[in-house]
C-alpha cells in the first residue's frame, strides 16, 4: 500500500483549480483506452492513498500529503443523478443502443471494430460498477441502483468476467431474478462452452466470480476486520434455499439462506454481524 | 512429367458454343493439373456441335457429344462413376451480371458431386490457392471435408475464412490478442484442420468473402451447400454466383451426395 500510494503521487496531476486528476489510463472497460479521470481508477487510487496514510504516523508529512491529494481527486460523481461518469467525456459519446445491435453477451469490439466501439458508450464490462463490487464503502450511498440502470444496458459483457459481477451487483440491488439470469450464464460458461474455447482451458476467474456473486451478492457477506458481516438479499422465486460454505479467519462456516431467515453453522466461535433487517426486534 | 492418374476420376467440363466455353475449358484443365487427373468435356448436341468441337480441340480436351434434354443429359453425365468434379459456366456472356443460365443452375442443384462454377471473365490459369469459407456449422464442415482432404493431398494452399456478423459473433473475447487466436484455433480444430491458415473478418459474409478472395489472390472458392437456390436460401452462394470473378467449387451436403 505504501509503495503504490507513492506511485499514485507521481501519477496525479493537480490543476490550477486545486483538483487532482489521473490522465491517460484504461479502466476495466477495455473498449475505451487512454481516457482521463476514469472513476474506477481515481476512486481506487483515493482508497489506496487513504489506506496507506492510515498505516503511517498521523504526524508524518507524507501521510498528510496523501490525504490531501485523496481529497482533491475527482471521481465524476453527480449527486443530482446519483451516477458516476465513467471517465471525463463519457457522457458526450454516441449513445448507441446496444440492444439494437446484438443481444449481450457479445464481443462488441469484434462486431463494430475497436474505433467504432470506442466512440460509443458501449462498455465491455463493469467499470464504475466495479467500484460498487470491490469497494462499496468508497462509493456514494444509494448509488448502486442508478448506476446499474445507466451502465447495465450499455454493457456488452464481452469479458467472461462480466456476467458474474453483474449477478452479484443485481443481487445486492434486490433484483434477484435478473441476478439469477446472469449467474446462470456465468456458471454455465464452460459447462456449455459459451466461449467456444473451453477446449483451450477453463475460465477460473469466472468461477471465482460465481462464488463472489453468491457470497457478496446474495449473502451480502463482507469481512470487517475480525467480523463477518452478512446482509442477505432476496433470492429468486425459483430457489428453495441457498447454502454456501466458506472459511473466515480459519473457521469453517456454512451459511444457509431460506428466503425468510438465515442459518449459520461454524466449527468454533466466530463473530458474525447480521444486518438489522434480518433480526427480530429482541435480537437487535 | 508424371502420367495422369485416371483412377482419381475425371474433371468433366460442360460446354456449349458460347464464348465462355474457352474459359470453362481453361479452368477445367487447371483443375486437372491441380488434382493430377484426366479432363474431359461434354456437349449436349446442338446445331453448333462443330463449333464446340473446335473449341475443345484447341484446348486439347477430349469432347463427348450427348443427346437429350440438356439438364437431364448433363446431370446424368456428371453422375457417371468416373467423374469426380464437374465444371459448368456461370453466366452466358462475359459481361453478364446475372447468375448461371437455367441449365447450369439446374445441374448444380441436382448434381450429387462437387461442381465448379466458372465465371466467364475468370482469368484463372492455375489452381494454386483455395479460399474455404466456413460458417461454423457441422453441416458445412462435413460437406467440404472430403474435398478439403483432396485439395490438401494435391498440395494446394488452403486458407479458411470465417465472417462474423451480428447473429454469429463470439459472446466473449477477453483479450483480443490472446482470445481471438485461441478462438480461431478451436474453430479450425472443430471445422477444418489446425494446420490450415484462418482469416477472420466481420461484416456481410458474402461481401467479406469476395474481399478476402481478392486479398488472398485465391484461384478457387470452396463452399458446402444444400443445393437449394430458392428465395431465402443460399444467400452467400447466390451473390457469389453473380459477382465472383473466381471459380466456385460447390460441394453438396452429405445428405444430398
Amino acid at each position: 500500500l505504501i509503495e503504490t500510494a507513492r506511485y499514485w503521487v507521481t501519477r496525479l496531476e493537480v490543476d490550477a483549480d486545486g483538483t487532482a486528476h489521473v490522465r491517460g489510463v484504461i479502466g476495466p472497460d477495455e473498449y475505451h483506452e487512454d481516457v482521463d479521470d476514469n472513476a474506477y481508477t481515481n476512486v481506487m487510487a483515493r482508497w489506496n492513498l487513504r489506506r496507506a496514510a492510515d498505516l503511517l504516523d498521523p504526524a508524518d508529512g507524507e501521510a498528510a500529503r496523501w490525504r490531501d491529494l485523496a481529497d482533491r481527486l475527482v471521481d465524476g460523481y453527480d449527486p443530482h443523478t446519483g451516477c458516476y461518469e465513467q471517465f471525463a467525456g463519457y457522457w458526450q459519446l454516441d449513445a448507441l443502443d446496444l440492444a439494437e445491435l446484438a443481444e449481450p453477451p457479445v464481443a462488441a469490439d469484434v462486431l463494430l471494430g475497436r474505433d467504432r466501439v470506442a466512440a460509443t458508450r458501449i462498455i465491455k464490462q463493469a467499470d464504475v460498477l466495479m467500484l460498487h463490487h470491490l469497494v462499496p464503502d468508497e462509493v456514494a450511498p444509494g448509488s448502486l441502483a442508478p448506476n446499474l440502470d445507466v451502465y447495465l444496458p450499455a454493457t456488452a459483457h464481452g469479458s467472461s468476467l462480466s456476467p458474474a459481477i453483474h449477478a452479484s451487483l443485481l443481487a445486492r440491488a434486490g433484483r434477484p431474478d435478473q441476478a439469477a439470469s446472469w449467474l446462470r450464464l456465468a456458471a454455465s460458461l464452460d459447462l456449455d462452452d459459451r466461449t467456444d474455447t473451453t477446449a483451450s482451458g477453463l475460465h477460473l476467474a469466472t468461477m471465482g466470480g460465481v462464488w463472489q456473486a453468491l457470497a457478496f451478492g446474495f449473502f451480502g457477506a463482507r469481512p470487517a476486520g475480525s467480523v463477518l458481516r452478512i446482509d442477505p438479499r432476496p433470492l429468486p422465486d425459483g430457489w428453495q434455499a441457498l447454502e454456501l460454505r466458506l472459511r473466515f479467519h480459519g473457521r469453517r462456516i456454512v451459511l444457509r439462506h431460506h428466503h425468510d431467515h438465515v442459518e449459520f453453522d461454524t466449527d468454533g466461535p466466530v463473530p458474525i454481524d447480521v444486518a438489522d433487517s434480518w433480526l427480530r426486534k429482541d435480537e437487535r | 512429367m508424371k502420367p495422369t492418374d485416371h483412377r482419381r476420376g475425371a474433371v468433366l467440363a460442360a460446354v456449349d458454343a458460347t464464348p465462355a466455353a474457352e474459359t470453362i475449358l481453361r479452368v477445367a484443365a487447371a483443375l486437372g493439373r491441380a488434382f493430377d487427373t484426366a479432363v474431359r468435356a461434354v456437349h449436349v448436341t446442338t446445331h453448333e456441335a462443330e463449333l464446340v468441337q473446335g473449341i475443345a480441340d484447341r484446348a486439347g480436351i477430349e469432347l463427348a457429344t450427348i443427346r437429350g434434354d440438356p439438364t437431364d443429359a448433363l446431370t446424368q453425365a456428371v453422375s457417371e462413376m468416373d467423374v469426380r468434379i464437374a465444371v459448368v459456366g456461370c453466366r452466358d456472356r462475359p459481361t453478364g451480371r446475372r447468375p448461371a443460365g437455367h441449365v447450369a443452375l439446374a445441374v448444380i442443384e441436382r448434381a450429387a458431386k462437387p461442381v465448379v462454377v466458372v465465371p466467364p471473365d475468370s482469368t484463372i490459369t492455375a489452381i494454386l490457392k483455395v479460399l474455404l469459407p466456413l460458417d461454423g456449422t457441422d453441416e458445412a464442415a462435413a460437406a467440404v471435408e472430403p474435398t478439403v482432404r483432396m485439395l490438401a493431398a494435391s498440395g494446394l494452399e488452403i486458407v479458411v475464412a470465417h465472417v462474423f456478423d451480428a447473429s454469429h459473433i463470439p459472446a466473449f473475447i477477453d483479450q483480443p490478442h490472446h482470445a481471438l487466436p485461441a478462438w480461431g484455433h478451436e474453430f479450425l480444430a472443430r471445422y477444418a484442420n489446425t494446420d490450415l491458415d484462418l482469416r477472420l473478418r466481420t461484416g456481410i459474409p458474402e461481401a467479406r468473402v469476395l474481399d478476402l478472395a481478392a486479398e488472398e489472390h485465391a484461384d478457387l472458392i470452396v463452399l458446402g451447400w444444400s443445393q437449394d437456390l430458392s428465395p431465402g436460401h443460399a444467400r452467400i452462394i447466390q451473390r457469389l454466383l453473380c459477382e465472383s470473378d473466381i471459380p466456385l467449387l460447390l460441394v453438396p451436403t452429405p445428405a444430398r451426395s
